[in-house]
């Protein structure tokens, strides 16, 4: 698959051409890795919007029994909204963000507008991982930070990144204005994925954000079984877990029935993580079935923080 | 061809039926030697407006003193207000042949045409006078006499809309300061009868659905529950047909619960069939109200 297929926005890139065109994938074929892709202006616009968000839109806990009533799940929040290029389509805004994807090496010019109609508040987008001038630092600092740092309502900003060296991963984003901490209990936050120079893109790549919202635990905003991501693949696909978390609190992750291996070779099945804390782990997938995953401090799960995988023969 | 029938005769009845006024200003026509409509229905407090279309005058006088309008000469209009509710035959003294009834009532009311099933809420709408502040919808009594049924609060210029639980058999009315409305008696049916079943086929499965009795304007809603969402999901609406009927196909290879219900066109669920399961078509216990076992049976 082509990097441009996985990317948000709009990837700029120069493919190779001439005898390399037949040469690399014959390398790919016989290394058994994929080639170093070129370095890449990836842009992507995106958009601090007001949204109605339900935690809970079945409206229960199907595993302990608990119902609610919409009046307590639901509440009116700003999120980060993706848009196509030039702001000509809104996609779909939520909790998370946008799933921003790059390659080690690419430059990325993070388009961003804040049209927060509901609170009027500034707004910004700081991103973890990759490598920045102070003035793409998208942080409220007085007397250094520049307009990125404190975005009014009507107003934008271009972020302008790279993906260093040392940046290959997954790394969170989030509001660092003036708003933050009501910003951030509110949703926005996202991920950033960077695969290495030579890294072959997942079959299946997933995010995970544990975060506190209105008293729940969540998981991308949504709390207990089927309002969490149900998260679907097949016996024989490779699969990304990128896993952030945000808030006060640490987490553990969990996935029933699988296992993965640390750098250092170690096989786990749980993995804990702080505030803006982030990892990946990665499987080919082996185990049919449906299988739980869920932050294993069990307060967090008992308050929504369990969702399910279902893996298809 | 049935349905266009049918169109055509709510057209014609709409046409026969006496004029509700829905302005408080109700107009009456004199194209020639007759009024149009000749019979109109105002609201208490409304303004009847007599226009003479004709080359020649006309009058219009009410028996008893009520109004007089003296001579209307040729396109000219007379407007006259009524307040108080009663039957107003009235006649052009000029051409004695031309003869008219104007209805002034407290308020009107009327109900949607396709009845409903009891315990649905029925939406009784109408206008009351201008500036009325409150109405009180009232019920027949199965004894005879009318008991409260819940209030309205109408708007500014009298119009207004609420819905009370349809009871079979009831007629339903409201009062205002100026009187009672005149009462409307709805098509409610006792309660309808929802059989579901499914056969198997196999590429396709079906399941065939039939209201007893066949409830008029009434849509089926196939719902499949989503078994790693656990919630029902409404998957297809179809239009009854005139025997309460109505067919859904499915993959074969489905493994879910199924359920139908019946509704009006976007309304709540009114009749809910019983669950079956798409394996075999057995009844089901329904998914949604499945409850955990007692505490100790748990754990990761």
């Amino acid at each position: 698959m082509r990097e441009s297929d996985l990317s948000i926005g709009r990837a700029r890139r120069s493919f190779t051409r001439g005898p390399a065109a037949w040469v690399l994938p014959a390398l790919v074929v016989l290394l058994g890795v994929a080639p170093a892709a070129e370095a890449a202006t990836r842009d992507v616009w995106v958009a601090a919007v007001p949204r109605t968000w339900n935690a809970v839109p079945n409206a229960r806990d199907a595993i302990h029994g608990t119902r609610f009533d919409a009046a307590q799940t639901t509440f009116p929040t700003v999120v980060y909204k993706r848009y196509a290029k030039d702001w000509k389509r809104p996609f779909r805004g939520g909790i998370p963000g946008p799933l921003i994807r790059a390659r080690v090496g690419d430059q990325l010019r993070i388009h961003f507008k804040n049209l927060d109609t509901l609170h009027g508040q500034a707004h910004s987008m700081h991103f973890h991982g990759v490598e920045y001038r102070p003035s793409s630092d998208g942080i409220w600092l007085p007397l250094h930070s520049g307009k990125g740092g404190n975005v009014k309502p009507g107003q934008h900003f271009t972020y302008r990144l790279t993906a260093g060296p040392g940046s290959a991963g997954v790394w969170p984003y989030h509001d660092h204005s003036t708003s933050m901490e009501e910003s951030i209990a509110g949703g926005m936050f996202g991920a950033v994925s960077i695969a290495g120079p030579r890294e072959r893109r997942a079959d299946r790549e997933y995010v995970v954000a544990f975060a506190p919202w209105h008293g729940f635990q969540t998981i991308n905003g949504r709390a207990f079984v089927g309002n969490t991501p149900v998260f679907e693949s097949r016996v024989g696909e490779s699969v990304q877990w990128d896993v952030i978390a945000m808030g006060d609190e640490f987490h553990t992750f969990h996935v029933h029935g699988h296992r993965w291996r640390t750098d250092g070779g170690t096989p786990e099945d749980t993995r804990g993580l702080g505030p803006a804390e982030s990892f990946r782990v990665r499987w080919e997938e082996d185990a049919p079935g449906t299988w739980l995953y869920h932050c294993h401090v069990e307060t967090h799960m008992a308050q929504g923080m369990i969702g399910l995988y279902r893996v298809r023969p | 061809m049935r349905r266009l029938g049918a169109a055509l005769l709510a057209t014609a009845a709409a046409l026969a039926a006496p004029t509700v006024a829905a302005a408080d200003t109700v107009d009456i026509v004199m194209p020639g030697k007759s009024f149009h409509p000749a019979r109109a229905t105002a609201v208490a407090g409304d303004r009847v407006t007599f226009r003479n279309g004709d080359f020649v005058p006309h009058d219009v006088r009410i028996a008893g003193g009520v109004f007089d309008s003296g001579p209307i000469g040729r396109f000219s209009t007379w407007t006259q207000a009524i307040e108080r509710p009663g039957e107003y035959p009235f006649v052009c003294t000029l051409h004695a042949f031309m003869t008219g009834n104007l209805s002034v009532v407290a308020a009107t009311l009327s109900v949607a045409p396709d009845g409903a099933i009891a315990g649905e809420p029925l939406t009784l709408s109408g206008r009351a006078p201008a500036g009325t502040a409150r109405l009180g919808v009232e019920r027949s009594a199965p004894g005879g006499g009318w008991m409260a049924a819940g209030t309205a609060t109408p708007a500014a210029d009298g119009a207004f809309s609420t819905t009370t639980p349809a009871v079979e058999g009831a007629s339903y009315r409201v009062t205002t300061p100026a009187g009672t409305s005149p009462p409307v008696t709805p098509r409610v049916t006792a309660g309808v009868g929802l059989h579901v079943a499914l056969r198997r086929g196999e590429r396709r499965a079906r399941i065939h659905v039939h209201a007893m009795p066949a409830p008029a304007g009434m849509v089926a809603t196939l719902e499949l529950y989503a078994r790693w969402r656990y919630r029902w999901r409404p998957r297809r609406t179809v239009a009854l047909d005139a025997h309460g009927g109505a067919t859904f196909r499915l993959p074969a290879s489905l493994r879910t619960y199924a359920r139908v219900s019946l509704r009006r066109a976007h309304g709540p669920a009114l009749v809910q069939s019983r669950v079956l399961r798409t394996s075999d078509g057995r009844t089901a216990p329904d998914p949604d109200a499945i409850a955990p076992p007692a505490p100790g049976h748990g754990g990761h």
